[in-house]
């Protein structure tokens, strides 16, 4: 006999001596939703009362301010004259990119506040980055001794000052904070 | 003058806009997360067939254009694809995968009379069918094995289907044949043509023809065909014609919208139509040049389907496809005058709609001059889409119109920094390529002879050319020299010079250099040959890079180093000066910063300049919550809007959004009167649904009636349709309280008013939502799942159309997640509740409400931590708001079923009881003492307690016995399987579950002899209701019966008759597995291996017949290897070991 089969041969072997039997799982077949139905609690009033509180006619007048919202809405414009620049400003804004440890731009979709679509910042964080690494590879060339790390560096010293206030910059690394501008 | 004029607001009658020209809409017609798509309406488009994935199979399904009731029309549980309506409406053919893999042609009416019937056979792969004008035949397109060239076949409705190797119908001699449509008088098909090396024709949704459409006469089928060319990038598909018969409509893919290298029906689709005519010699006549762009590829859309007055359409959104329609001619009118055509341009807010008015701009066109100009600006904006395929394709068409070498040197320069950004767009993540670099340098060489020693405008472009392929290349420095040079106070076209600032704002960014910045800036804001629109947004991005990153204090010391004035100043100037007057806006400020910009306003006539500073100083005060600002100016910008500009929709959603909010601060301030106010202004100005409920709301809060008499005031009659509106409003607030023919007499006459407002409104959020109420009322009254889907329909359109008014979709929200909760879909419940958490409630009662529902879906879901967390927050929203106290049993009840249903059995138990004492005191109905005795019952036995149990069952009993009624929900709802048949089928169910707990008290009480006639009588009842109903579910639950009455005759010592309703158990279940596809499930494996084991004491035979059937569960367990059934294979084995013999397979059975 297989040696796994032992334990629960003897296992049944018990049940059939004992003779017990255990109140059974299922009462009808599904159980959640006959216990819900026969036994829940019916109280018609109350549920309807309830049930008539969502499902009201007109606007949930709650005083959230959403006038920024209404003026976006009238002035914005999806404009051929936007940059790439333009964009990383919007998405640093809205937290969905950061400056990273490293000078480059890194995606932070966990606190991104808006629907931008991954794919487009994807392409806009690699564009970006490559031409910065170009940047500081310029830089070592004409300036001797100068390595990328510290042209880098450098060039990030100059770069922090132009970003929007309200952008997140990674100061270490997984250290973020917010560009204050009092 | 078109876009305005110097009145000052005080003079303004304000009148609001009924039709002021605006882009239409597309209105989405079908609702789901599943994909709808293949749609074909009826001739007069008041209903459609359509192609559904809400299950695993796609189903054809039908709805009705207005109410938007949709109802699954058949399911044959295999794969169906393009159905269509026939000309009468009353069938539909469509092409089914049920009988064979390859597609057969198949046809069934639309009313269910008739199963559908077939009418091609197993030779051929057939597809595409299309309707003769009488309805008695179909065409369809044939392909006989891999390498067969679909053709056009046709076959009578009446016919039978072929013999195994034969062809349906018979050959229209037309082939290589994809997406055919037929023309309504059946003389013409239109078609994408197939060549031999792409002959592959599908039923989805992707073409694979050549770029055209090619229409043939059918009556001369040998007659040179007629190819459709039209003047846009990309290739053409899913021809259409019009029930009238003079467009085609087609799809045109005209970009690699999803970047994968491929142009095909996977990317963003637009909709053209075509003028279409027959010569008087009967052949098909097209007039490409004549083709208009009907929507945009913002939302790709394909498929178009024509009925008599909209076009129907299949569109993605957010990955999902649904059905969409639109008006015949897209969402510009067809009407509109050139003046209005460049004000659509002027204020269109997305570049896709800037492209769908430049293209009608273009086929208009009428000298070469205006054609390269608009060219130009198409160029442009397809560049700045990275949509460098259709560039590529304008410039050529640009080319050609060439009045000069300059022109030409253009189109070629232009055409390098296409192609230098599409390859650089293409690049894959990391460094440049080797192949990249080599053909920048290439390209480089090109343009450089260009670089001095032609005319300006050549000069420019190759500046800039040479400037961005040095950039690309690592060579900054090189391209800030190229780019300081170029010669802007020489060029003189607008679209040239935003072309090549653009391109200089990309290097000086990147350099960070703010000084350039500023200084490119200046230089095109007051660039005499940029618009003054085009100068204010350069004067806009000045202040902007002046003070990105700056800190408050230091933001006016940087703008004061740039020249600023007032009227009469640059525009840089100006807009300088509007933005270090915002710079001083403070609460404490805030009426001399209004006066300050006031004056400039009223000192700077011109649009674009009163534009310029509003906008700015709207936004400013938006940030800074200055709601005098606000509402001045958006007052002031909507009474200089003139009522028929592209301008005005957008000058009047922006008071209407600032007054609502306004007004919605007010209401919750309680302060009554003011909201009123605000409410009515908005009405004065605007077509406002909300804030006709705002106002009348408002009127009832103030105990002054229900506002309809101010309103008619306003409106001037009855008659007027807003005033229907307020009605529909009104009347459905009473809807509620209302049950039976009352209730459903109103709501037919509230839809009647609703769908009237409809016809002169279109679809609006406002509409939407009240229309979900409407028709969720009446679901939850008869459970009916047209109304649910009704519902549901016009529900999602909302949340559609509400994205701009979160106030609305929070309601939407918790309408849907009510109507989903009801049809028992409580995944969606969960994820409705989700996003509804993300906007505030302001009604306790909706907030208690919404609690309960999500603990009620995580119960049904079987998340049982997630019930019990739901059910506490619940109970402190009770803790928290004392109008809430009379839902405290309530809660009390649920969070007993909860426990209940989570084996907390001890918790239940006291929580049953605590009900059962409120309920004495409440005088609680017979109903709900019962409901309340069946979960203590149930909660006692969870426990082991059989006394109690047993106490309260007889408890239960009595209730039955006196009379106790089935527990019946809202509105005399049935809750009991979901049918109206509720009394006796609670009666029955109840008896079922009472037997069943008495019949368990005893066992747990040692006392299995007095179970066994319970169990017996359960027993009966479960083989009752089976007969009864058919149900597999009830099948399933009487072989379980048959087992459990096994068991407790074994418990009673009879374990003969045990083993035959073992034995009988095992026979149902196996044709349950039969019918329902479950080959041994859990339950089934549990009740074999009781019997396996009593079988092992029984004679040789039986233990025989018990090894073998053993046996072949233990094979079939064996062979699906799942880990999670690992324990039960095991016992199944060790019973089989018990009947003395290792079952085949056991060595290797894992742990």
């Amino acid at each position: 006999m297989n040696r796994f089969i032992v334990p629960a041969a003897l296992g049944l072997a018990a049940w059939m001596v004992a003779g017990c039997i255990k109140a059974p799982e299922v009462v009808i077949v599904d159980r959640r939703t006959a216990l819900e139905l026969q036994a829940g609690g019916r109280n018609v009033p109350l549920e309807e009362k309830l049930e008539q509180a969502t499902i009201r006619p007109g606007a949930t007048p709650f005083e959230t301010r959403e006038v920024g919202t209404a003026v976006a809405r009238s002035f914005d414009r999806d404009d051929e004259g936007s940059t790439d620049a333009d964009l990383a400003d919007s998405l640093l804004e809205k937290a969905c990119l950061a400056e990273g440890f490293e000078g480059v731009l890194v995606e932070t979709p966990a606190t991104c506040n808006s629907t931008a679509e991954v794919a487009i910042v994807g392409a806009l964080v690699e564009r970006t980055n490559r031409h910065r690494r170009q940047l500081w590879q310029l830089m070592v060339r004409k300036q001797a001794g100068l390595t990328e790390g510290e042209a880098s560096r450098a060039w990030r010293t100059v770069h922090l000052r132009d970003i929007p206030c309200g952008a997140r910059i990674e100061r270490f690394p997984g250290q973020f904070e917010v560009k204050a501008c009092p | 003058m078109m876009r305005g004029s110097s009145r000052l607001i005080a003079c303004v009658m304000m009148v609001p806009a009924l039709a002021a020209a605006e882009l239409r809409p597309l209105v989405r017609l079908t609702a789901g997360r599943s994909d709808e798509f293949a749609q074909s309406p009826d001739a007069a488009g008041d209903r459609f067939v359509f192609v559904s994935t809400e299950t695993v199979s796609p189903l054809v399904s039908i709805a009705t254009r207005r109410r938007l009731e949709a109802r699954v029309l058949f399911d044959e549980g295999a794969p169906v694809a393009t159905p269509v309506l026939s000309p009468d409406g009353r069938a539909v053919a469509y092409v089914s995968f049920k009988d064979d893999a390859k597609g057969d042609i198949c046809v069934r009416t639309v009313d269910r009379t008739s199963d559908g019937k077939c009418l091609t056979g197993s030779a051929s792969r057939d597809a595409s069918p299309l309707w003769a004008p009488d309805g008695k035949s179909l065409v369809f397109v044939a392909r006989r094995g891999v390498d067969g060239v679909p053709e056009l076949r046709s076959v009578s409705i009446d016919s039978k289907p072929p013999g195994a190797n034969d062809d349906a119908g018979t050959s229209l001699g037309i082939r290589g044949v994809a997406s055919p449509s037929r023309s309504p008088d059946g003389r013409y098909v239109a078609y994408v043509p197939l060549e031999a090396a792409s002959e592959s024709v599908g039923v989805g949704l992707a073409p694979r023809g050549r770029a055209r459409v090619r229409i043939v006469d059918l009556q001369h089928v040998d007659g040179p065909p007629v190819d459709v060319a039209v003047p846009f990038p990309g290739i053409s598909a899913f021809p259409a014609f019009s029930r009238t018969g003079d467009y085609v409509y087609l799809t045109q893919y005209a970009n690699d919208t999803n970047s994968d290298g491929v142009l095909d029906g996977r990317d963003a689709g637009i909709i053209l139509r075509v003028p279409f005519r027959r010569s008087p010699s009967g052949e098909p006549v097209t007039d490409g040049a004549k083709a208009e762009q009907l929507t945009t590829a913002q939302m790709g859309c394909q498929y178009p389907t024509p009925a008599a007055k909209e076009l129907f359409l299949t569109c993605a959104k957010d990955g999902s496809l649904d059905v969409y329609a639109i008006a015949l001619e897209g969402r510009l009118a067809g009407n509109l005058s050139d003046a209005q055509l460049a004000d659509e341009a002027a204020s269109a807010r997305s570049r896709f709609d800037k492209l769908l008015v430049r293209t009608r701009q273009l086929s208009r066109s009428k000298d070469r001059e205006t054609e390269r100009s608009i060219l130009r600006s198409i160029v442009r904006i397809h560049l700045s889409l990275r949509e460098f395929d259709a560039a590529q394709f304008y410039l050529e068409r640009f080319a050609v119109l060439a009045a000069s070498e300059a022109e030409k040197r253009e189109a070629s320069l232009l055409g390098e920094l296409t192609a230098h950004r599409s390859a650089e767009y293409a690049l894959g993540r990391g460094e440049l390529s080797a192949t990249f670099v080599a053909e920048a340098e290439l390209r480089l060489d090109r343009v450089t002879p260009f670089l001095t020693g032609f005319d300006a405008l050549t000069e420019a472009l190759a500046l800039a050319v040479a400037s961005e392929i040095n950039d690309s290349l690592g060579e900054e420095d090189v391209a800030m020299d190229l780019a300081r040079r170029v010669p802007w106070s020489k060029l003189k076209d607008g679209d040239i010079i935003a072309l090549l600032g653009k391109s200089q704002v990309e290097l000086t960014r990147r350099m960070d250099d703010r000084a350039a910045q500023t200084a490119l800036d200046r230089r095109l804001a007051a660039h005499p040959a940029l618009s003054e629109g085009a100068q204010l947004g350069w004067g806009a991005r000045l202040v902007r890079d002046a003070v990105r990153g700056v800190k408050k204090g230091a933001r006016d010391t940087a703008l004061a180093t740039l020249p600023s004035g007032g009227e009469g100043s640059g525009s840089s100037a100006f807009r300088v000066g509007v933005a270090r007057a915002l710079l001083r806006l403070a609460p404490e400020t805030e009426e001399s910063t209004r006066a300050e910009l006031f004056a400039m306003y009223v000192a700077n006539e011109g649009f674009e300049r009163r534009r310029a500073l509003i906008e700015a100083t709207m936004r400013a005060a938006a940030d800074a919550n200055a709601g005098l600002l606000l509402a001045n100016f958006a007052k002031t910008w909507v009474g200089f809007v003139d009522q028929e500009t592209a301008e005005r929709p957008y000058a009047e959603a922006l008071y209407r959004g600032v007054m609502l909010e306004r007004a919605y601060l007010s209401r919750a301030k309680r302060q009554f009167a003011g909201a009123r106010a605000d409410y009515f202004a908005v009405l004065l100005v605007t077509d406002s649904l909300e804030a006709i409920e705002g106002f009348v709301d408002m009127r009832r809060a103030e105990g002054k009636g229900d506002g309809l008499d101010d309103l008619r005031g306003r409106f001037g009659s009855d008659d007027d349709i807003r005033m229907q509106f307020a009605r529909a409003y009104l009347e459905t607030q009473r809807l509620g309280a209302l049950e039976g023919e009352a209730h459903e007499q109103l709501a037919s006459a509230i839809i009647e008013r609703i769908d009237r407002v409809a016809d002169r409104f279109g679809a609006t959020c406002e509409l939407q939502h009240l229309w979900s109420v409407v028709e969720a009322q009446r679901f939850l009254r008869s459970g009916s799942s047209d109304l649910a889907s009704a519902a549901k329909g016009h529900g999602r359109l909302a949340m559609d159309l509400c994205t701009d008014q979160p106030r609305y979709l929070a309601s939407v929200r918790t309408l849907l997640a009510t109507v989903e909760a009801a049809l028992g879909n409580f995944g969606e419940v969960v994820s409705m509740l989700s996003a509804r958490a993300l906007l505030p409630s302001t009604d306790a009662g909706e907030a208690l409400a919404l609690c309960l529902l999500k603990a009620r879906a995580h119960y049904r879901l079987g998340e049982d931590d997630g019930a019990r967390g739901a059910v506490e927050n619940c109970g402190k929203l009770l803790a928290d708001d004392a109008s809430l106290a009379q839902f405290q049993k309530l809660l009390t009840h649920r969070r007993a079923l909860y426990a209940l249903g989570a084996g907390r059995f001890e918790d239940a138990a006291l929580l049953f009881d605590e009900v059962a004492k409120s309920s004495a005191t409440l005088g609680d109905d017979d109903a709900q003492r019962l409901a309340n005795a069946l979960g203590l019952a149930a909660s006692e036995l969870g426990r082991g307690h059989g006394a109690e149990a047993l106490a309260a069952v007889v408890q239960a009993r009595a209730l039955v016995a006196t009379g106790a009624k089935a527990p019946l929900g809202p509105h005399g709802r049935a809750l009991v399987r979901g049918t109206l048949a509720e009394v006796e089928t609670w009666r029955r169910d109840t008896s079922i579950l009472l037997d069943g707990f008495t019949g368990e008290a005893h066992v747990l009480r040692g006392d299995p002899k007095s179970a066994e006639p319970f169990v017996a009588s359960r027993m009966a009842t479960l083989e009752a209701r089976f007969k009864a109903t058919g149900l597999d579910e009830d099948l399933e639950a009487l072989a379980m019966g048959e087992a459990r009455l096994g068991d407790v005759l074994v418990a009673a010592g009879r374990r003969a008759d045990a083993l035959g309703h073992y034995d009988h158990a095992l026979k149902l279940l196996d044709d349950w597995g039969r019918r329902t596809g479950t080959a041994y499930g859990d339950a089934a494996v549990d009740v074999l291996r009781r019997y396996g084991f009593m079988a092992v004491s029984e004679a040789p035979e039986v233990r025989r017949e018990a090894r073998s059937r053993l046996d072949r569960a233990f094979t079939v367990l064996a062979r699906t290897r799942d880990p999670k059934r690992a324990r039960i294979r095991d016992e199944l084995a060790a019973t089989l070991a018990l009947l003395g013999d290792a079952p085949s397979g056991v060595a290797s059975s894992p742990p």
